[in-house]
């Protein structure tokens, strides 16, 4: 891709590419931390902008949404995997660790 | 006070409180989930009212919001943003595609787009406090131009080519501003946290 894909960061922060773009952008983010970091940065900004339209929904919604998440499963977690062979490195090399002498 | 004193906005000191609901939400506390709905849900529904202007279907989109925030929160990684952050980046996403989801049924009725721009309404009950007054004054420091990208961008939930086409400027004009404009806008705001 050329150098001017990184001018993309601010479209892609306010949701702003066509959906073939916003993949493409998606992928250059995983090899480009400049990149993601600046998105990171500019929705920040974004998100500020958002939450001052702040406007009281109806109070029906409230039972709802929360009725909605009672019937639905929570994803799991992110497991970060750990790299091969850390399982015996991350051990101290005598366990159980020598008593302290005194 | 009126309607506004059942306003909560959340500001930059609240950020860890915000964060450790989140990850409450995360080990399935339907309690925290409620206080989080409280705390966000104007800010979630008022987005999605400027973008997809109808009531009703700002109400669907907010429930499709604080859905996946319950789904996806135990996946949430703070080292990527604050949770007020990834919220806003759903409710904003969700918004937008709600909208796109329209206009792709309407192709070819360009004029609606069009018919849409010139009538920005004011959202019923804007946050006036120290917050609005500082993203208001930070909107002020952007160029006519940039701000009028930012605005058809994130309000109208326009592509930059949409824009473009609606400003009659070449698509790199468009996407340099909107990016040169948020970096501005992002930079005014962090001096007033």
């Amino acid at each position: 891709m050329s150098t001017d894909v990184h001018m993309l960061s601010g479209a892609y922060a306010l949701d702003a590419l066509d959906p073939a773009e916003a993949e493409q952008f998606t992928q250059h983010l995983e090899t480009c931390p400049v990149c993601a970091h600046e998105v990171q940065e500019l929705r920040r900004a974004a998100a500020r902008l958002g939450a001052v339209q702040a406007v009281v929904p109806p109070p029906s919604l409230r039972a709802n949404v929360l009725a909605a998440a009672v019937r639905t499963r929570q994803a799991p977690p992110m497991v970060t995997p750990l790299p091969a062979g850390s399982w015996t490195r991350q051990w101290p090399t005598a366990w159980p660790p020598p008593a302290v002498a005194r | 006070m009126g309607a506004g004193s059942e306003l909560r906005l959340v500001r930059a000191r609240d950020r860890d409180d915000l964060d450790a609901l989140l990850r409450r939400v995360a080990r399935g506390e339907s309690e925290a989930f409620a206080s989080l709905y409280d705390v966000m849900s104007a800010s979630v529904y008022g987005v999605a009212r400027r973008v997809v202007r109808d009531p009703s279907r700002a109400e669907d989109v907010t429930q499709e919001v604080f859905l996946d925030i319950w789904r996806k929160a135990p996946a949430f990684d703070p080292g990527r943003g604050s949770a007020k952050t990834w919220i806003m980046t759903i409710a904003h996403r969700r918004a937008v595609d709600a909208v796109r989801r329209t206009e792709s049924a309407k192709k070819y009725d360009g004029a609606a787009i069009v018919a849409d721009v010139s009538h920005d309404q004011t959202a019923d009950a804007v946050i006036k406090d120290e917050e609005h007054t500082a993203v208001r004054g930070c909107l002020d420091a952007l160029t006519e131009l940039q701000l009028e990208c930012v605005r058809l961008a994130y309000f109208n939930g326009y592509t930059y080519s949409e824009v473009a086409t609606l400003l009659d400027k070449p698509l790199a004009t468009i996407k340099t501003r909107i990016r040169d404009g948020l970096i501005r806008l992002r930079e005014c705001l962090e001096g007033t946290r």
